[in-house]
């Protein structure tokens, strides 16, 4: 079994969890508003959430499984990768980051740049030639502490932690990392 | 909430079936409607969530069977 292979090249993949792709919550807001049967509720949520630069950053899921994905360009620095954003707009180019306070998963064109790695069943450290084949299933952890990405729901609204989101502390209710699939655009 | 004239048959559908199974005489009757009336509207949001689309080409309509349908056929 591999563990740490030294990756060379830069790509540009899709994220996937549960059959819904990995979006910018910036991209399911504006397809909120799109929404002809649109409640008053739900208007001025995603007008707050489109005007909030905080919430607008926030990696998410896509409202239905047809959206189209954020396309995400992973860069590889010797066993690890940061990963951005290609997404036209204020966005373009963003880092993913896990904010500190929070422990959330988001996008920032100001923030330091953050480390991920990618894990399959055959490579705790992956890298393109491990998933370049076709759709795999992945799990991303952040670096260097390896701390792995969990998927948190609140209020019908998806959201990623590289902490376990159970609050209980009981480990009845301690929760999975994400199991993502992974579509490698080129 | 404004509900949709082809959504009032689905919202008093929900509300209907919350009321018959929560309502009772030792029960406050203003939250079994009041929880009735967040049912059924959540329900009609989620429900717009959902994209509608026809049977695929090749594939066989599959029709749900409804209560009452259930009820007719068992009556007959």
């Amino acid at each position: 079994m591999t563990t740490t292979k030294i990756n060379k090249r830069t790509f540009t993949a899709h994220l996937y969890l549960g059959g819904r792709p990995v979006v910018l919550n910036q991209q399911r807001l504006q397809k909120v508003l799109l929404d002809l049967r649109i409640t008053q509720g739900e208007q001025l949520d995603a007008e707050v959430g489109l005007a909030d630069q905080r919430i607008s950053s926030s990696i998410t899921l896509a409202g239905h499984e047809d959206d189209k994905p954020l396309v995400l360009k992973f860069v590889p620095h010797n066993d690890v990768y940061s990963i951005s954003l290609v997404h036209a707009g204020e966005f373009d180019g963003a880092r993913l980051f896990i904010e500190e306070e929070t422990h959330n998963l988001l996008a920032s064109t100001s923030a330091a740049v953050q480390y991920f790695s990618i894990s399959t069943y055959g490579a705790l450290k992956a890298s393109l030639s491990d998933i370049e084949a076709g759709p795999a299933y992945v799990g991303l952890s952040t670096e260097p502490n390896g701390k792995p990405v969990y998927p948190y729901s609140y209020s019908g609204v998806s959201t990623f932690m590289n902490v376990d989101p159970n609050k209980t502390g009981h480990n009845a209710f301690r929760n999975k990392p994400a199991k993502f699939v992974i579509k490698v655009v080129k | 909430m404004t509900v949709y004239e082809d959504e009032w048959a689905f919202w008093d559908d929900i509300a209907g079936k919350y009321i018959l199974k929560h309502s009772g005489v030792d029960h406050n009757i203003s939250n079994v409607i009041e929880a009735a009336s967040v049912y059924a509207d959540r329900m009609v949001i989620a429900r717009r969530k959902r994209k509608f689309e026809k049977v695929p080409d090749g594939e066989v309509f599959r029709k749900s069977a409804k209560a009452t349908t259930v009820l007719a056929t068992a009556a007959v």
